[in-house]
This record gives structure tokens, sequence and C-alpha cells, in this order.
């Protein structure tokens, strides 16, 4: 009886866990670049890819999902409909349908998806642009629009006015110009 | 001698203790939801966050921005910590100037030459108009610990400590800190619990 229970907790677990990797695709074979293999250049390809080892150059699987596993380490731009990062990456993302950096990835590069989910432990350090490319919305460079109280202030000089502190209150004093 | 034990012991430079460490709270930013006051939610803004990245932040940024950079520069550059690579950590010149910044405590980070550098950085890359966050620790310890702020929401945010204690670099009071942000002009400031204290600037053109 128990072994069973562990058994179907195991199973959870694996399809949880084929959930996690592969989140958005179908449960359909993919290729794997494994922990001891080392690719320099150029990677395409028409199937799903999960890579273990090391990319240098570019991975450009347009309609598929590419997954940076926990020990994968990319240093290229990668080009996909969907992107999962465990692992290292140096390098722009870029995804037509979504991008997970899940808590153990470490990313330094730009990265463009309309979706983009980035999970609390991750590292992150770059540009995101959630737009839906550059053809379908041109992102605009308006300025950012200014309150009425802002709009006010503008001819104003600011006034520091200092006022008592309340004890307890997580706001404890407020010094407000305009 | 009853003085003397009702002053007790003198205090020397050895006795100042750090700050009580402070555990990752949920807390309330004025100085953010002022920021944000006005602002369109219609994703034409861009963003700037100096601070490590979070999803939640860039939930939040979604609302207003196509385009969010998160610099990450404590993290990402421990010499700076030394000075001279101030400059590599700071971000590069953007496509579009961004229209909302948010610099949290990075100035407490910086030794005080350090301060009108990154500012400088932050107003060439930065819209006529765009908005600043500042939060700067005011407390008068010896000590500062090193946080992480992340956005829940344009009025909540999470404060985090991230690791080791510092050696302050020297407290801010609010006069230094407007001369520091110019040409980024003080509009509003709030002091929180803790000792933190919170400015939103506004970078005024030539005219202003």
């Amino acid at each position: 009886m128990w072994k069973k229970e562990d058994e179907s907790a195991q199973d959870q677990e694996h399809w949880l866990e084929r959930e996690r990797v592969a989140p958005t695709t179908t449960q359909k074979q993919r290729a794997v670049i494994g922990r001891s293999i080392s690719i320099r250049g150029e990677v395409t390809g028409d199937e799903d890819l999960l890579i273990q080892g090391r990319v240098d150059g570019s991975v450009k699987l347009k309609r598929h999902s590419v997954t940076v596993g926990v020990d994968g380490v990319v240093k290229a731009s990668i080009s996909s409909k969907f992107v999962t990062v465990e692992g290292k990456v140096e390098g722009n993302l870029s995804a037509e349908e979504q991008i997970v950096l899940r808590s153990s990835a470490s990313v330094q590069g730009d990265i463009t998806s309309p979706r983009i989910i980035i999970e609390d432990g991750a590292r992150f350090r770059g540009g995101v642009d959630m737009g839906e490319g550059e053809e379908k919305g041109k992102p605009s460079t308006r300025p950012a629009a200014k309150s009425k109280r802002e709009r006010k202030s503008k001819d104003q000089e600011p006034e520091i006015i200092t006022t008592p502190v309340e004890n307890g209150a997580e706001v404890r004093e407020s010094i407000e110009a305009v | 001698m009853d003085w003397l034990t009702r002053v007790g012991p003198p205090t020397t430079g050895s006795d100042v203790r750090a700050p009580e460490a402070r555990k990752g709270e949920e807390r309330s930013t004025r100085g953010v939801a002022a920021l944000l006051d006005g602002v369109h939610e219609d994703r034409s803004h861009s963003v700037l966050d100096l601070g490590t990245a979070a999803g939640s932040s860039l939930q939040l940024y979604g609302r207003f921005a196509q385009r969010v950079r998160f610099a990450d520069i404590l993290s990402h550059v421990p010499s700076i910590h030394g000075g001279p690579n101030l400059v590599d950590a700071l971000p590069p010149q953007p496509e579009a100037p961004y229209d909302l910044l948010f610099a949290w405590d990075i100035l407490d980070c910086l030794f005080p030459y350090e301060r009108p550098r990154l500012i400088q950085r932050l107003a060439e890359i930065s819209s006529i108009d765009a908005r600043l966050h500042v939060i700067v620790d005011t407390s008068d310890s010896e000590i500062r610990q090193a946080l992480r702020f992340t956005l829940l929401a344009s009025g909540r945010m999470l404060c985090e400590p991230t690791g080791a204690n510092q050696p302050s670099r020297g407290r801010m009071l609010p006069a230094e800190v407007e001369k520091i942000l110019l040409p980024f002009q003080v509009v509003r400031a709030f002091t929180l619990k803790g000792g933190l204290r919170e400015y939103v600037a506004v970078r005024r053109g030539a005219g202003h």
C-alpha cells in the first residue's frame, strides 16, 4: 500500500517536473545537448531543445521551445517560440510567446517577448521588451504624463515642510513639496 | 558616585552597534505611489530600475512601460564599492530615454564622490520631465544593511536585507540630497519607519 502511494507520488512528481521544465510544449520528444557537450556555432532545427551543456553562438528554433537546464551555460542569442532558463545565459533572448526565468536562472542580456515571467531568486541584468515585436508595435518614446499636482508644481519652487512625527504609524512623517 | 551608575559606562567607537537586522517586510511606499501618480497606463513609457530584477516589479512596470531595464548595478560589479568601476556598471545609452527611474538606495552604497556621477549619467539617459525615485537611509548608524526592494503594487514594496552589512558612506541630509539629485528636482519626500526616506524628483530642463 505504502509502496503504491510512493510510486504514485513519484509519478506525480515526475509529471510535475516535466511540466515545469517544458510548461508550454507537448510531451513529445526533444533534443538534448548533454552536460558534457559543447557546441560553438549556430544551432537550428525543427524540434524542442534542452541545453544542459555549453553553447556559444546562436540558437534558432523559431517554432519550438528552448530550455536551458540547470547545468546549461549559454553564451549565445536564443530565438524561439518559448524560452525557459534554469541555468546561465549571456546573450539576448527572444520568444514569440513566452520567456520564463526560473529561480535558478542567471541571465545577462536583453529579453524580448510579449509574456515574461521572472521567478523569485532569478538573477537578471538587462533590458526587457514586452512588445509584440518591432514590426507589430513600435514603442513610443513619449515622456511620462504629469499629474495635476505636478503640473501645478512646475511653476513653483519646491517647499519643504516638516510635520510632526506620528509614533507607531508606518509612514511617520511626510514632507511634501507642492 | 550615584551619577556614574545612572549615566552608565562611557561609549567608545567600538561600542557602536550595527542596526537591528531588518527582516524582509512588506511596507507602504508613498514615494512610488507619488511617482506613478498620473502616469498613463498605456505602456508608452520606458523604465529603468537600478536594483535587482523581480517578477512582481516587472508586472507593475508592465502596466506603464513596454520597455524596462534592470541594471542590477551593485550585485554585478562588486568592485563598485571601490569606486573605479562605477562607470562600467552604469546602464548603456538606451534607444529611447527613460521616463521612470528607480534608484532605490544605491546612493547610500556609493562613496560621496560617486553620487553626482551616477545622477549625471541618469540625467543623460532620461527624458525631460523624467521621474526619479530614491531611498536614503537617514539613521545615524555607522553600519548600513544592503537592502533589496521589490515592488508589489504601486504603493507597496517588499524590503529585504540582502547580505553583509557595510560601513555607512555618510548620512545625507535633505538639502544635500536635493543638491546631489540636480538636475532632478525634488518634488516630494516621505520618511518611512526604520529611518528610510523616499524622494521623488522630476528632471527639469534648462527652461525651468
